[in-house]
């Protein structure tokens, strides 16, 4: 199992922050974090296949396979491998927590079968319970982007700043769950708040105007 | 084999094995004595290593083929009291006394241990498992996944549309044909409704793709036309029933009604006599197939407006574009050049059907299958 970037360059809002990344990462957790703007989420998007980059390929070898899929060349196969749980908080109007993971469920490819099991074992696993959406906290909405994300068991699990509005017990919580999800898959993870989960991590990059720098084994 | 013999009482004392001359060398091609008449009577060429244990099994008469000891114990045992002969030496000739191998054969007696049962190897390996390497567990995807196709995932699309709006729907259709006769007063069929229902249904549809929702959508491995299709085909449905039970004479209905005018049927006297009509109870009925026909028309060429417009400008700008250019055809009415208009004239019919075949073709054009199913060439970063 194994990510690849190659020469990735990409830009935000017209002005360029990645240029020429190149990283390749096994499975593990994976920090990225600096500055506003530096390009985490950018770095994470094109991960995710959001964003296509300028230029440069980003790979996935998911487990079990021989051959690397590539995330634009085809999309489908890679989605198939990927959860994503976005920086921007989830604005549902009107449905609740088990609807939507449902929903995404069907959009994820998860049997009809198991659908209802496995929405409730996302659940349990980021502690969510039941309910109105729109009624969420900020931390309960940022953990049903985290079960959406886990609802196909991916191999590649991409999450930007999940520890943002999570009061301690979640944090603590979350870097169990993290750590138990980084022991057979990749986590990559964008956070400002890199000392929650850095001594769990298996690497940590900053992400500077001056590119990607490894800042050392924090584990 | 008294050759063996010795090197396996050598091999247990640790000591060099002798080679008396007088003993013949069991490996030399012409040695019979192992194979000889006098082997059933001879301990030690009996004493072999035992398959599947560590011990070794002595054939001799007096032990029986389930005897066994083990080389440490033969050693030990070799001469119970009598003075011990150097090792690797037997009696004459290589062969123990009968004295002696009864002797060993009494002490073997004493250390034998029973052999391991089937359960005894069983709980041996069971306790021995755990410390194998062990697979990986089995992950949720390697069975809870499957490729469906595109058609099971549209039913999914419905859990958006609560039943607020399929209510809210139906009322708008029937407070829409309860105005029909004024509608019909003014020259214009149901049709003309058909536009902003399928806007709102639309809008309705996809209110939750945006910001995060839509991202994690598109990091779902269905591709955005998909989605949105199902999302656009689940009010155009609806509202094809809505029209058909509204316009189109409904067996039994009208019996259940008796003596009321339905909407659709005061539209289809307006149309076929050019005002509102008093309940006559029969019109011809190629007038509401054509009513319906306009009311498709109007359906499917504003759906795939929306939907054509939805992938390249975003829902809200296509509501805004179809807003504009329903208005625009409303406004052509005051110089008869609307589509809504009642059916009326050799024209009407050919209008309409070209108007469905447009709507099918943008419909198409937004859902061709290179971007139903392959990714859009995607937004740069």
């Amino acid at each position: 199992m194994r990510l690849t970037f190659k020469d990735v360059t990409a830009s935000y809002n017209g002005r360029p922050v990645l240029a020429g990344v190149s990283l390749s990462l096994g499975p593990g957790l994976w920090l990225f974090t600096g500055p506003n703007g530096c390009g985490k989420s950018t770095l994470l998007r094109c991960a995710a296949g959001i964003l296509r980059p300028r230029s440069g390929r980003v790979r996935l070898l998911p487990r079990d396979a021989r051959e690397e899929i590539d995330a634009w060349d085809d999309p489908t196969a890679y989605r198939w491998h990927l959860g994503y749980a976005p920086q921007e908080l989830l604005d549902l109007p009107e449905t609740t927590a088990g609807r939507y993971l449902a929903y995404l469920a069907a959009l994820k490819g998860v049997r009809p079968a198991c659908r209802p099991e496995r929405v409730a074992a996302v659940m349990a696993q980021v502690s969510l319970p039941d309910g109105e959406v729109p009624a969420f906290s900020t931390g309960q909405r940022r953990r049903l982007a985290l079960a959406a994300a886990l609802l196909n068991d991916p191999d590649l699990l991409i999450l930007d700043e999940p520890t943002q509005g999570l009061d301690p017990d979640e944090l603590v919580r979350l870097r169990l769950l993290l750590v138990e999800l980084a022991a057979d898959r990749i986590v990559l993870v964008a956070t400002h708040l890199p000392e929650a989960l850095s001594g769990c991590a298996d690497g940590h990059y900053t992400i500077t105007a001056e590119g990607v720098n490894r800042v050392g084994d924090p584990a | 084999m008294n050759r063996r013999w010795d090197e396996l009482i050598a091999e247990v004392t640790g000591q060099a094995p002798a080679a008396p001359a007088d003993v013949p060398d069991a490996a030399a091609p012409d040695a019979g004595g192992a194979d000889g008449p006098d082997r059933a009577a001879d301990v030690s060429a009996g004493c072999a290593p035992h398959a599947g244990t560590t011990s070794v099994t002595c054939g001799a008469v007096a032990a029986g083929p389930g005897a066994a000891c083990s080389p440490g114990l033969v050693a030990a045992s070799a001469a119970p009291g009598s003075p011990r002969r150097p090792a690797g030496t037997a009696g004459p000739g290589g062969h123990l006394t009968p004295a002696e191998a009864e002797a060993v054969l009494a002490r073997l007696a004493t250390h034998l241990v029973p052999l391991p049962t089937a359960a005894d190897t069983e709980a041996l390996i069971d306790r021995l498992r755990p410390l194998l390497p062990q697979p990986a567990p089995r992950r949720f995807r390697d069975f809870g996944l499957s490729r469906e196709p595109v058609a099971l995932l549209l039913r999914a699309q419905l859990q958006h549309f609560r039943p607020a709006w399929w209510l809210a729907s139906l009322a708008f259709v029937l407070l829409g044909l309860l105005a029909g006769p004024s509608l019909a007063a003014r020259g214009l069929s149901p049709a003309v409704l058909a536009p902003p229902l399928v806007i709102g249904g639309v809008l309705y549809g996809f209110r939750s793709l945006r910001g995060a929702a839509l991202e994690i959508e598109l990091s779902c491995p269905v591709t955005p036309a998909q989605v949105a299709l199902g999302r656009m085909l689940v009010p155009l449905l609806y509202y094809l029933v809505l029209g058909a039970v509204a316009i189109l004479p409904v067996p039994g209905l009208a019996g259940a009604l008796s003596g009321a005018v339905l909407p659709g049927q005061a539209l289809v006297a307006g149309s076929t006599q050019g005002a509102v009509p008093a309940p006559t109870g029969v019109f011809p009925e190629p007038a509401y197939a054509q009513l319906f026909l306009g009311w498709t028309a109007a359906l499917l060429l504003f759906a795939g407006l929306m939907l054509t417009l939805t992938l390249y400008v975003g829902t809200a700008t296509a509501a805004g574009l179809a807003t504009v250019l329903w208005g625009l055809l409303c406004a052509l009415h005051t110089v008869r050049l609307s589509p809504f208009a009642l059916p009326a004239g050799p024209r009407w019919t050919p209008v309409q059907l070209a108007l469905l075949a447009l709507g099918l073709l943008l419909l198409a054009t937004g859902l061709y299958r290179r971007r139903l199913f392959h990714w859009p060439p995607g937004r740069e970063a």
